[in-house]
């Protein structure tokens, strides 16, 4: 490992790793790493897994003891655990999104405040791809790291009742995707046509780790998107 | 395939069973009971598996009639229950008969209570599990006027059974509590408030979360996003405390000061808005 972790005992049944409190890809790369592991080492042993961006949680199946887990996640880390991630395993995914005033009105409410034009808003948006630290407040709702400092805003004082789901927003130093109908302090900036959620899944194949570069779609192209029943990643990533 | 029809919904029906805990790494909540125990005991007292599906019921005020011969069971908050002519306890197998109005008059103890049955509730199955949980599910409650479908059991339970006693009893006992990451940030008098000081549940309650009245003013710096827990008791910026449920989010951007164990969630989710109650901090091991 190559940043210093402290385990800290949450309750009977949950145990988090903690590293050092901040927003990084090395340490990202190094959960994943430990998560993964710990899920081949503790099979039958863990009721559920998740994290941040910093803190892993580890919900231990009811009855087992803590203090044994404990040690066994010492004796991991000690052994000079390597990460041993791979960096290709990493998709870049291109996620359509519409950023036309026709389809996204609310849109104008945000370049207004930030007096940026609308093309030099979808080029900055759409110029770099985005790290998917995890998903959280959401179902499937992606938290994503990576926003242009120019593209920051403060979250709206009052949240607004409903943002529909599809909406990419940016919120703060943040931006993302709600995957469903929500109240939320983010301002709308775009809509994507791909559904998240479909058939009881989620139905994106993003998974944290992975970088998402949003690309920008006509008006027609949105809803010639919208009417496919199944969207096929491979040929979107082929044919752009 | 047998339905019950909901005459009278009361203010929250839901079904729950242990919920999604395989998809809590893409954002979606446990969901689950409430309650865990009661859940467990109508589950046990059915004969059936831990994990099956029950009616989570809030606060009573149900009437249901049910269009085949079955037996049911009612585990948690308690009130008057009504069958055909004759009354029932709690924890009491009901013998249901074809046609027949079981009723649930408004909870005089406890909040949530649990309906299992001598057979299964059949309904939506998603991300393996029939909790109800709005947008992820069709429903997020059940409304008057609507139905449930079941399957009976072939086999009914003898009745000739001791009785067990209500579990749901307001008590006074401290909630057992352990530590969060963020307690020892707080001062020694801020401690000692969470240590010995009294805590009134509010009018501000959900699936996803109890707020209590009292504040601790703070100015601890702001956090960036961690894995919450149901049980998890976060301070908000404002100095509000709240203690996440089951339907609450898998991450958040608050302190957190304590995490409540299992048993102790069922026992605060039982007590209502106004009651009060105090924490028992325990030691984990290092």
């Amino acid at each position: 490992m190559n940043h210093p972790v402290q385990i800290i005992p949450i309750s009977p049944d949950i145990l988090e790793i903690h590293w050092p409190e901040k927003i990084s890809e090395p340490i990202l790369f190094e959960i994943l790493a430990v998560k993964r592991f710990l899920h081949e080492k503790w099979t039958g042993k863990i009721h559920r897994m998740y994290h941040g961006y910093q803190v892993l949680g580890i919900v231990l199946i009811e009855g087992q003891d803590l203090a044994t887990r404990i040690s066994e996640v010492y004796a991991i880390l000690k052994e000079n655990f390597q990460p041993g991630y791979n960096p290709s395993e990493f998709r870049t995914w291109k996620l359509p999104v519409c950023y036309d005033l026709k389809l996204v009105p609310a849109l104008e409410r945000y370049l207004d405040k930030k007096s940026i034009e609308w093309g030099d808003f979808v080029e900055m948006h759409t110029e770099n791809s985005y790290r998917l630290y995890f998903y959280g407040f959401l179902p499937g709702f992606m938290y994503l790291g990576g926003l242009e400092e120019r593209l920051h805003i403060p979250r709206k004082a009052i949240p607004d009742r409903k943002i529909p789901g599809g909406s990419v927003a940016i919120g703060g130093s943040q931006t993302g995707v709600y995957p469903m109908d929500s109240p939320g302090g983010w301002y709308e900036v775009g809509k994507t046509p791909i559904p998240f959620f479909g058939q009881g899944e989620l139905r994106v194949p993003f998974r944290p780790g992975d970088a998402i570069q949003f690309e920008s779609i006509s008006l027609s192209r949105f809803n010639q998107l919208k009417q496919k029943e199944n969207f096929s990643w491979t040929k979107w990533e082929e044919n752009g | 395939m047998a339905k019950l029809r909901l005459e009278k919904s009361g203010i929250l029906t839901t079904i729950q069973d242990l919920g999604r805990p395989a998809y809590s790494a893409l954002g979606v909540p446990l969901s689950g009971p409430m309650d865990k125990q009661s859940f467990l005991l109508a589950n046990h007292l059915m004969r059936k598996s831990p994990a099956d599906a029950c009616l989570e019921i809030y606060m009573g005020n149900l009437e249901m009639v049910f269009d085949s011969t079955c037996q049911v069971v009612l585990t948690g908050a308690s009130g008057e229950i009504s069958c055909g002519s004759k009354s029932y306890l709690t924890n009491e197998i009901i013998p249901v008969q074809k046609a027949e109005k079981l009723t649930l008059s408004g909870f005089k103890n406890g909040q949530w209570a649990y309906l299992a049955i001598n057979g299964s509730f059949l309904s939506e199955n998603i991300m393996g599990s029939q909790s109800y949980y709005p947008r992820i599910t069709e429903k997020g409650r059940l409304n008057s006027g609507e139905e449930v479908h079941y399957q009976a059991a072939e086999h009914s339970i003898p009745l000739l059974h001791a009785k067990v006693k209500s579990s749901v009893v307001s008590n006074s006992d401290p909630l057992p509590a352990y530590r969060g990451p963020s307690f020892s940030l707080l001062s020694s008098d801020q401690q000692h408030r969470l240590k010995s000081g009294t805590f009134t549940l509010s009018r501000e309650q959900n699936r996803m979360g109890i707020h209590l009245e009292e504040k601790i003013a703070h100015s601890l710096p702001e956090m960036i996003t961690t894995p919450v827990y149901p049980g998890t008791v976060q301070l908000t910026s404002s100095g509000k405390l709240i203690v996440l449920m089951l339907d609450a989010q898998v991450t958040g951007g608050y302190h957190r000061l304590l995490q409540l164990p299992q048993r102790s969630i069922g026992t605060l989710s039982q007590l209502r808005p106004g009651e009060k109650f105090r924490f028992q901090l325990m030691d984990l091991p290092e």
